[in-house]
């Protein structure tokens, strides 16, 4: 059973299909999560051991080919669970909404 | 012609603000966005819903010279905000007389060629994707979940498809002289979202696909409007549209950009700190009543917030 949504401040929010992508939570208590999944295929969440008072360290594993879009992030705590909604996007590769390369299209006449 | 922004603010607000450096990246942008358009085209328009008129019209002083506000009604309706597209496709929808739409995150540098002015259907560049590689145009997923839900797609786009077409067209600006076409073009998009019989293919999906709803979907309607009138646009891998870019790379090319006089802050641009940095200088030095508005509003918002 999914518990309330539960806002936790991210510092890092986006990655792409192929990509290791290093993402911390921040929330009071977020360190005594069980278990963490996001929603939607090709992803695997590995926990950092690391974790400290109000910081969860993860690992985000992104398949080449998993579907593109926001997901949201599930914490376990016991019994409870707990959802960032809406907290990551994985990105295409070349899109409207992904592309990140410098200077984007025509950022250096700024 | 009219040039013309939308602003749905609920996506906005819950996840796409994410895009940005920061908010005061976000306003400056929007600032230089309509400066440097009003300077090539004085009609100017807003489509947006209450919160975004408070915040870029009442709070920021972005001088529209028409604001509305009939993207309330997407609140009203409980439309899900994961189809940000929403916004894009209802303002297209609303137009009445020839415009271009402009992305917020698009400077004007120089009023478009008039080559663009003059087509019935215009936008940035053609983008083809390859069917090995679906990470962004999801199109096979998309029909195989249409197929299997019973979902619902208009001819256009069940012809396009079954042609394994492969070309869309990126809407950083998008417009034409064509209103009737782009009207339809839109309605049938904002169609096949709230479509019911589609819901239950969205919660199959998980994602939202925006951008072939409103990129793919644009080629196919150009391509079955080219067959209807056998001779604008016959070609069917460019269907009758001028883009003012030939290709992505092109687009990506800062020798054609430059020409072009256009700048799109597509995707992590938004994000980057020297393009914040840069956004910042520029607004400050060549738009400064603006760049004072917004600079008042995010001290303002950080009083608030202290």
């Amino acid at each position: 059973m999914t518990g309330s949504e539960w806002v936790a401040t991210l510092s890092l929010d986006r990655g792409r299909g192929g990509a290791v992508v290093f993402l911390s939570l921040f929330a009071s208590g977020v360190e005594a999560a069980s278990d963490v999944t996001m929603t939607g295929a090709g992803v695997t969440i590995r926990r950092n051991v690391a974790a400290g008072r109000g910081q969860l360290d993860l690992v985000v594993t992104i398949d080449t080919d998993a579907p593109i879009g926001w997901r949201d992030i599930e914490l376990s705590f016991g019994a409870e669970r707990r959802r960032v909604p809406l907290a990551f996007e994985i990105l295409g590769r070349a899109s409207s909404g992904g592309w990140s390369a410098w200077p984007g299209i025509g950022g250096h006449l700024i | 012609m009219r040039a013309i922004w939308s602003f749905w603010s609920r996506p906005h607000d819950l996840f796409y603000h994410r895009y940005w450096h920061s908010a005061r990246t976000h306003y400056l942008s929007w600032a230089l966005s309509l400066g440097e358009a009003q300077r090539h085209y004085v009609d100017t328009s807003l489509v947006t819903d209450e919160a975004g008129a408070t915040l870029l019209v009442d709070r920021l002083g972005l001088p529209f010279r028409h604001v509305d506000t009939s993207l309330e009604a997407l609140n009203r309706d409980g439309a899900d905000p994961q189809w940000w597209v929403l916004g894009k496709l209802s303002a297209y929808a609303a137009q009445t007389e020839p415009f271009v739409h402009l992305d917020a995150d698009v400077i004007l540098w120089k009023p478009l060629p008039a080559r663009l002015e003059a087509a019935p259907v215009f936008a940035q560049n053609l983008e083809h994707f390859e069917f090995e590689d679906q990470s962004l145009y999801r199109a096979d997923g998309f029909m195989r979940a249409m197929a299997e839900l019973g979902g619902w797609l208009p001819e256009e786009w069940h012809h396009y498809a079954a042609q394994r077409r492969n070309a869309a067209l990126c809407c950083g600006i998008i417009g034409g002289t064509d209103v009737a076409f782009l009207r339809h073009y839109a309605s049938l998009a904002i169609d096949i979202i709230r479509h019911p019989q589609n819901a239950v293919v969205w919660e199959r999906l998980k994602v939202r696909d925006n951008i072939l709803v409103e990129q793919y979907f644009l080629a196919a309607c150009l391509e079955a409007s080219a067959r209807r009138r056998r001779g604008w646009g016959t070609d069917p891998l460019t269907p009758g549209i001028e883009c003012l870019f030939q290709s992505s790379a092109h687009a990506f090319d800062p020798a054609e950009a430059e020409r072009a006089g256009y700048t799109h802050l597509i995707g992590d641009a938004k994000a980057d700190a020297a393009i914040a940095a840069r956004l910042e200088a520029r607004v400050r030095s060549v738009h400064p009543a603006l760049y004072e508005r917004c600079a008042s509003f995010c001290a303002e918002a950080v009083k608030g917030a202290a």
